[in-house]
């Protein structure tokens, strides 16, 4: 996409200063270019990457998070988190929370974003809605949902006399995934609803003209034209399934009896509660291991999808 | 006949969608103006008086005016070093002006892999070492750096979506790269920046890992952070709490719905190209 | 001429400079250095009668120091990630001897064996909550409290029930299945927001069914914690915890706070759980309710015959030490005295019962001095101190046991709910000790008689 000016006349006499003009010209667009990336990427790299490797780092040692005391262990860490029951349940409790994400609010987005497509008048009335979990803080939803629905004295729960579903072992990690669930699909309305009107509308006509039902007109139209969309969030949404904390952190602990359990707060008690931050580091390695996997399986994915 | 009955449910299931989007956050407006014990017989009952008790309390308690102007300064710190970085970096990203371009977005995804929470301890001795702890500021800088991948892309999208005419246009008239990208590029996505500020800057407003391991000193706590601070204080005392929540939840709203256009469109679009 | 006089304003103008400086060396108010303690997020009234008679009494004995107390919820993640890089608090609040053991370790701490000798600490204080602050012999944390886990009653519930104060196990018992039946919490308590009060209640069965030496050689590694005394005790409390005798279903919702609330509402005639309690309960039993006279507090009541009734499970609320970094530890070495004397302990119990029994070998406070809760509170600290003199005691995991292994112990809820078998949980909590052990974070702690 790089223009230059006008070429110069080419001939013999005059073609090595122009050569050399179009060159330094480059040059000097390559540097400045640079120089625009470069604050994003210094940035990023300073605060998240540096401490990232000295993480890296004491994943391999069993340094408690306090002083300099560190000797290096291997991978010792990584084979007592193996062999810890409470960490198959997180890795199994992050894959729920993958599933579960990766259907109900994609099903409930889709669904709605549909829904929305034809309604142009309510349209706008229905997103500012359907985003409000979506702009609250963690803290505060969480909160909410607790006080005053999970709350067995003064909360929903309670007025019905049903035991909250935070308190048994078998509904701890749904619960909080719920709430995360509720904050979180609205935003899916909005970016289904926006790939969806992209959608060409011959393409719809011609198959609605054919005879098409509603159904096949989804499913064979409007669902392949979305297909980059529901790849990218679908990428986002593998990725931040192994990153789970804040719900699971503000409503249960990863409680009753590490039942809803996930990596993150796995990883968190280690730092922060028995002064193990090495097995914490290793944890935190794992986690980012499967994020990894995914990115680099959409990078492939959508490198294709380019090409095609 | 069976038309009307479609239309009929397509407007009651979004209707119920909504209502479920909403009830939680009714059931916090009515009862931030009851007294305790009367949410403690029946969180849906509604107020008997509009008393405001509670919002008293809780703004005191959990200091929200300092809370407020602390929030603001951290947002605004985000939004601005996020706009500025994200912008450049998105619009060379999007022309593919470096050769290693495809590099750096594989570096941008792998950043967003990283779980934060186990930085906490050398980014904080890092901070520390510098007597920058307690600094709503330097915070603001560490939130918009934990942004920065998302916000690049977001924003690389934008970028694409702009005729590769209009700069070419631009550099036959002679415009170096500088003047390019003020003059022309970045007015051509001020809906995007609009969105992108938005986004991070919600981020940024509702953040609390780090806002609370930075920022000891009651006198430096942001809003979000006062009211964590309330839940280990007022458990029993629902109506306090629901007030607290109200006085985050209100501006939050305004703003958005201010801006939802922006929000709505640009998150639209911006997710779609990925 | 003028230029004289231009040198001499300017040396004037320094000298100035100088002694303001000078003066104002250090932050804080009036040329005083700043002290800062960092606490956790009490409510506003406990806030105020810190800073009533913690802060403006220490401020106005002296005028070098300026003490600032903040007050935050994280705090305990606050100090870890400060100590770390070595900055944080001059006097560093934490949660008992063993995490103090750990910072110290690491060198995090001053070694306040010098200032105990100006102050004469150690024979001020009990010695066995004394020796458990010391790392092989220096002393690097003085408890702030001495606190035990017994039996919070509504003696209103209990008339209602139609049955007197309990006098032994059997008839605690008793009168929680009573309760139930009469559609009540057996008893109130639960564990929402913070899992560590799971310690309490598997403290209270080691204490009571193996007995405080037991753990003592546990602790010693004289004895594996799979013994077969210790086993017994996780089932035990296992078997209690699924007749519904901690809170009934509702033990994982349920936070101190609200238990206290209930308990008040009369929803249950018991709470069990640690004497800090006290400081919620007056927020709902008190003389605008009416009802300050309705909460009594009992030591919990021996389970095993052969005990001596009462029998303590001994802790401490918080730990104060000294932060290595702190640029004014004479300064803190100060507060602290101010927070182990007398005067301190007698002013705060009468405001703020249940978290400052400060353990001082002559607690002679006076119950009849103190009004409201504050009275019940000092009488059964006083009983309580008397039992540790007489060494009869268990352990509060929290206090007395290393980081990692408390962490172990706060898992009981495992077998609590049936997911793991009394002695597969000590098997790992053994290893997990070993290793502790191994690097030496075992805290001394003073061995009882039985």
């Amino acid at each position: 996409m790089v223009t230059t000016l006008a070429p110069a006349p080419v001939s013999a006499s005059t073609r090595p200063p122009a050569a050399r003009r179009r060159n330094t010209h480059l040059r000097k667009r390559t540097l400045v270019n640079y120089a625009l990336v470069a604050p994003a990427l210094l940035l990023s790299i300073i605060i998240v990457v540096i401490p990232g490797i000295l993480t890296l780092l004491f994943a391999f040692t069993d340094w408690s998070g306090v002083g300099f005391n560190v000797d290096f262990i291997g991978i010792q860490n990584f084979q007592d988190i193996l062999a810890d029951p409470v960490f198959a349940t997180s890795l199994a409790n992050n894959i729920k929370w993958l599933v579960l994400f990766l259907t109900i609010p994609v099903v409930i987005g889709l669904l709605t974003a549909m829904l929305l497509l034809r309604r142009k008048r309510i349209r706008t009335f229905y997103q500012v809605i359907y985003l409000m979990p979506y702009v609250l803080a963690p803290v505060v939803n969480a909160l909410i949902w607790q006080t005053v629905i999970y709350n067995p004295n003064g909360g929903v729960f309670g007025l019905l006399g049903i035991q909250p579903p935070t308190a048994m072992t078998a509904t701890s990690l749904y619960a909080a995934a719920a709430v995360d669930m509720w904050h979180y699909w609205g935003f899916l309305t909005i970016v289904y609803l926006g790939a969806l009107r992209q959608t060409p509308v011959d393409q719809v006509e011609a198959a609605i003209v054919d005879g098409a039902s509603g159904w096949k007109v989804f499913r064979h139209v409007y669902l392949p034209s979305i297909r980059s969309t529901l790849l990218l969030m679908g990428v986002m949404t593998v990725i931040f399934s192994f990153l789970a904390f804040d719900y699971v952190f503000l409503l249960t602990q990863g409680g009753p009896a590490h039942s809803s359990e996930v990596m993150g707060t796995y990883a968190y008690a280690f730092a922060f509660s028995s002064f193990e931050f090495g097995k914490a580091a290793a944890v935190g390695i794992i986690m980012s291991f499967f994020g990894l996997l995914a990115s680099i399986l959409y990078t492939s994915i959508s490198r294709r999808e380019l090409v095609r | 006949m069976t038309r009307a009955l479609k239309g009929l449910g397509a407007q009651l299931i979004l209707a119920v969608f909504a209502a479920i989007a909403l009830i939680p956050l009714v059931l916090v407006l009515i009862n931030s103006f009851k007294d305790n014990a009367d949410v403690l017989s029946n969180p849906f009952s509604l107020p008997t008086s509009l008393s405001f008790d509670n919002f008293v309390t809780a703004w005191t308690y959990g200091q929200f005016g300092q809370g407020f102007v602390n929030s603001i300064l951290l947002t605004g710190t985000t939004v601005i070093v996020v706009l500025i970085c994200a912008s450049l970096a998105g619009y060379v990203l999007a022309g593919q002006k470096v050769k290693s371009w495809p590099a750096i977005m594989v570096y941008l995804t792998m950043a967003m892999t990283v779980p934060i929470q186990l930085f906490i301890f050398p980014l904080y001795s890092a901070v520390a070492a510098l007597n920058l702890t307690d600094n709503v500021i330097v915070v603001g800088v560490i939130l918009a750096a934990i942004n920065m991948p998302f916000a690049t892309f977001l924003m690389r999208t934008f970028f694409l979506n702009v005729p590769a005419e209009i700069e070419e246009a631009a550099l036959v008239d002679g415009v170096n790269t500088v003047q390019l990208v003020r003059t022309v590029m970045l007015p051509m996505v001020r809906p995007g920046l609009i969105t992108v500020g938005v986004i991070v800057g919600l981020n940024a407003w509702n953040e609390f890992l780090i806002s609370s391991t930075f920022l000891q000193n009651p006198s430096d706590q942001t809003l979000t952070l006062g009211f964590l601070t309330m839940n280990g204080t007022f458990s029993t005392d629902i109506g306090t709490m629901m007030a607290g929540a109200l006085i985050l939840i209100v501006p939050i709203l305004a703003v958005f719905i201010a801006l939802q256009r922006f929000v709505v469109d640009g998150m639209a679009s911006g997710a779609v190209k990925g | 001429m003028k230029r004289k006089r231009l040198v001499a304003a300017a040396i004037g103008i320094a000298a100035a400079a100088a002694i303001t400086l000078a003066g104002c060396s250090g932050s804080g108010a009036g040329g005083r250095q700043t002290l800062q303690l960092w606490f956790w997020g009490a409510p506003p009234q406990q806030q105020q009668t810190m800073k009533k008679v913690l802060v403006d009494e220490f401020n106005a004995s002296q005028k070098k120091y300026n003490l600032q107390v903040n007050f935050n919820n994280a705090v305990d993640k606050n100090v870890q990630v400060a100590l770390s890089a070595n900055k944080g608090p001059d006097i560093v609040y934490g949660s008992g001897p063993s995490f103090s053991a750990a910072y110290a370790a690491q060198g995090k701490l001053a070694d306040m064996t010098p200032y105990a000798k100006k102050y004469g600490w150690e024979d001020r204080i009990l010695p066995t909550m004394y020796q458990a602050g010391t790392v092989d012999g220096k002393l690097y944390s003085l408890p702030n409290s001495i606190e035990d886990i017994g039996v919070f009653y509504n003696k209103k519930v209990l008339d209602k029930l139609g049955v007197g104060i309990p006098k032994t196990y059997d008839d605690l018992v008793a009168d929680m299945d009573k309760a139930a039946a009469a559609g009540l919490y057996p008893s109130v308590t639960g564990n929402q927001g913070w899992k560590p009060v799971n310690q309490n209640y598997i403290s209270l069965f080691m204490a009571q069914v193996a007995g405080g030496k037991t753990t003592y050689d546990a602790l010693q590694g004289t004895i594996p914690w799979t013994d077969p005394a210790m086993v017994k005790a996780v089932q035990d409390s296992a078997d209690f915890y699924k007749k519904g005798y901690l809170g009934g279903k509702d033990y994982s919702t349920l936070n101190f706070d609200q238990s206290v609330q209930l308990l008040s509402k009369e929803k249950s005639p018991f709470m069990i759980g640690p004497s800090l309690i006290f400081q919620f309960a007056s927020n709902y039993f008190n003389d605008k309710a009416g009802n300050t006279s309705d909460l009594g507090y009992m030591p919990f009541p021996s389970i095993e015959g052969d005990r001596p009734n009462p029998y303590a499970t001994l802790g401490t609320t918080a730990s104060l030490s000294i932060n290595a970094a702190s640029k004014n530890k004479d300064g803190a070495a100060a507060v602290i005295d101010y927070m182990m004397s007398d005067k301190f302990t007698k002013e705060m119990n009468k405001s703020w019962p249940g978290y400052w029994a400060v353990p001082l070998k002559n607690f002679d406070l006076n119950a009849d001095e103190y009004s409201g809760l504050s009275k019940p509170f000092v009488t059964a600290m006083k009983d309580t101190i008397a039992g540790v003199n007489e060494k009869h005691y268990g352990f509060f995991v929290g206090t007395f046991f290393p980081p990692a292994t408390a962490t172990a112990f706060t898992d009981i809820d495992s077998v609590w709910l049936g997911k793991e078998s009394a002695t597969e949980f000590l098997k790992n909590v053994q290893t997990t000790f070993d290793k502790e052990k191994a690097k030496g974070l075992v805290p001394p702690i003073p061995e009882p008689v039985n």
